[in-house]
């Protein structure tokens, strides 16, 4: 098994690549930076995309390859923050300033249940690191389900799409704040990525 | 292939650091200093006599590659400054601001060593190495009769700062800018304080060490002028094998009124703004050690380290290294996250745009290199440079979203006042 863990210039994507090694031991992670343009050449079984600076639209190439691979080729997507963001914006969502940004704290999340969230309690406290996001009532949802939020201000802390193996979390389960972030990220693997 | 032969000897000598800090003036040296009261086994490191000067990591790892030893003395002596940081990075992503006058890389081998424990007031040890090569060779035959002068009294005076109130403001509220719109969660904000002293090197050495004792200090001369550090944050060190990094978020002043001591210490491990920075920089540094290790585990979080003047806020994070070479671990690890910012390229972009100029030493690291692979080094906060009585003082802080600018701004003063007061700074 082979991940393409797509770096956006930032700070935790090393805690990113310890915490999918830890799931799985025998799975292969390779770094590469959001301009490195041999992405194109690299054969992977699924992508995860690092937090970082900016916004949604500044990841580099990451729209190309969406365009090019990631949906017909329907390979798995699991986005952390920046990465959740571009998931939300490449599905037509608007990100925004939120009210209540936080960086280096931990907020209570509800979550309703969806498998990803298998074997984690409701509430579940996880670290956060972002100023923007999707604002809680958001009219078209379109092709994406959103099931997990922030408990005091709804905000959307967690995203899949209901068709592609995509998924996002706002939050950031690499984080050593957030205790559930083995859990969850080996529940993504589990699902999307080895089909249990 | 350039292979150096030891010799070790124990000396019993009657010393302070006073004698040590000579020794460096006098033979171009550079003393690693310990000072805080309660730690015994604090060592003291001095080398002098500079012989080799290694110009890049791979040199330092060939070098120790072909001396390597069990002990871990002696050791290479030197810094990285904080300007080093666009070697280390993909071309174009920093801009190549450096201080003219202090070199960016240097480490050196020296001829002599003198370890000092500060338990031990009357013994030394004395390592000598002898080069297969040509070099001015410093006798130690009357090395230790030298007498270190009489402290004089000398004044020292404010003249500049680097940014100005307005723009250090200006500045804190264009960081804050930059949170909100998404491009970083904190970035540490510095200026630069210059000023005349009459003081000499040693003097000003020896004042600032008594006025903060601390557990990594500097005092290095380097081709007439002298990098001073009174730092107490050791960036990381290494231990047969295994790396620990230890960054300080968050400060607050100590009172002598112990109700108001107290009231200090507790509105510090209270503060949501320095727990949620410390927590921001414990993340970025556990990056970058899973770049080089194995294991990353937080050890302690948040940990209280008191001073003399302030308490900080700081935590442990340790790992085992599977990269050991200098190269990768500077690659991995430099600049360190606390005096940067997160995440860490687009902070030293911003900082680059809002500094205007590069910090030089200034929050590089100082410290040194084992023969035997073990290291340590600090991060030059509190630290001053010294050039013919021109001085220049780095201050700065960690901006985050809840930062207001004048209470920024005012820190920077009060970390700045703390050191120019002990070198005789008469009014504000």
């Amino acid at each position: 098994m082979r991940l393409l863990l797509f770096d956006n210039y930032d700070s935790f994507t090393y805690n990113l690549r310890s915490l999918l090694l830890k799931s799985d031991p025998d799975i292969s992670v390779i770094v590469k930076r959001n301009r490195d343009i041999s992405v194109f050449e690299e054969c992977f079984d699924a992508l995860i995309i690092s937090p970082g600076p900016m916004t949604w639209t500044e990841t580099g190439i990451l729209k190309d390859l969406f365009d090019k691979r990631i949906v017909q080729d329907k390979i798995p997507v699991l986005g952390i923050c920046l990465g959740f963001q571009f998931i939300a914006g490449y599905f037509g969502q608007t990100i925004e300033r939120i009210e209540n940004p936080v960086h280096g704290n931990t907020n209570a999340m509800l979550h309703k249940g969806d498998p990803l969230f298998r074997l984690i309690p409701s509430p579940f406290k996880a670290a956060r690191y972002n100023s923007l996001g999707l604002k809680p009532v958001s009219a078209n949802k379109g092709c994406l389900e959103y099931i997990a939020f922030e408990t005091v201000t709804k905000n959307i802390m967690a995203l899949k799409h209901r068709t592609l193996p995509v998924a996002g979390f706002l939050f950031h389960p690499e984080s050593f704040m957030t205790g559930c972030g083995q859990t969850l990220v080996k529940n993504f693997m589990d699902i999307y990525v080895k089909g249990k | 292939m350039l292979k150096v032969n030891r010799q070790i000897s124990q000396i019993s000598l009657s010393w302070n650091t006073e004698l040590l800090f000579a020794l460096a003036e006098r033979h171009e040296g550079v003393c690693l200093f310990t000072s805080v009261a309660d730690k015994d086994q604090g060592k003291n490191i001095l080398g002098i006599n500079p012989v080799l000067n290694l110009k890049s990591a791979e040199e330092i790892d060939i070098f120790i590659r072909e001396n390597k030893n069990e002990s871990d003395f002696p050791a290479i002596l030197g810094y990285v400054s904080y300007d080093y940081k666009h070697n280390l990075e993909e071309n174009g992503l920093f801009s190549n601001l450096s201080d003219s006058d202090f070199p960016d890389f240097l480490f050196t081998v020296f001829e002599h060593y003198i370890i000092a424990e500060n338990s031990d007031r009357n013994n030394i040890t004395l390592i000598t190495l002898s080069f297969p090569l040509e070099h001015d060779k410093l006798s130690t035959e009357n090395l230790f009769n030298l007498i270190p002068p009489d402290t004089k009294e000398g004044l020292t005076e404010v003249l500049d700062s680097s940014l100005s109130k307005k723009d250090f403001m200006t500045g804190v509220d264009k960081i804050r800018n930059y949170i909100l719109q998404g491009d970083l969660y904190q970035a540490n904000l510095t200026r630069k304080i210059s000023g005349k002293t009459q003081l000499s090197p040693v003097d000003t050495a020896y004042r600032l060490k008594n006025s903060n004792p601390i557990e990594f200090g500097v005092f290095a001369k380097i081709d007439g002028k002298y990098i001073i550090s009174t730092s107490p944050e050791r960036f990381f060190k290494i231990r047969k094998g295994y790396l620990t990094a230890s960054p300080i978020k968050g400060t607050i002043q100590r009172s002598d009124d112990p109700d108001r001591d107290k009231k200090n210490l507790e509105s510090l491990m209270n503060s949501k703004k320095d727990i949620a920075e410390l927590a921001m920089i414990v993340d970025l540094l556990r990056n970058d050690m899973n770049k080089i290790c194995s294991n990353v585990k937080v050890e302690g979080f948040p940990l209280l380290m008191e001073l003399k003047n302030v308490y900080h806020l700081y935590s442990d994070i340790s790992g085992k290294l599977k990269k050991k070479g200098f190269k990768d671990i500077i690659k991995a690890l430099f600049p360190g996250g606390s005096i940067t910012g997160c995440p860490k390229i687009r902070a030293c972009q911003i900082i680059e745009e809002l500094e205007k100029e590069g910090r030089g030493p200034y929050t590089g690291n100082f410290g040194y290199i084992g023969f035997n692979g073990d290291m340590d080094f600090n991060i030059m906060i509190r630290t001053l440079l010294y050039d013919n009585g021109n001085i220049s003082v780095g201050t700065g802080g960690g901006i985050t979203l809840l930062s207001d600018p004048e209470e920024e701004y005012y820190e920077t003063v009060v970390k700045a006042m703390n050191i120019m007061r002990s070198l005789g700074m008469e009014g504000e």
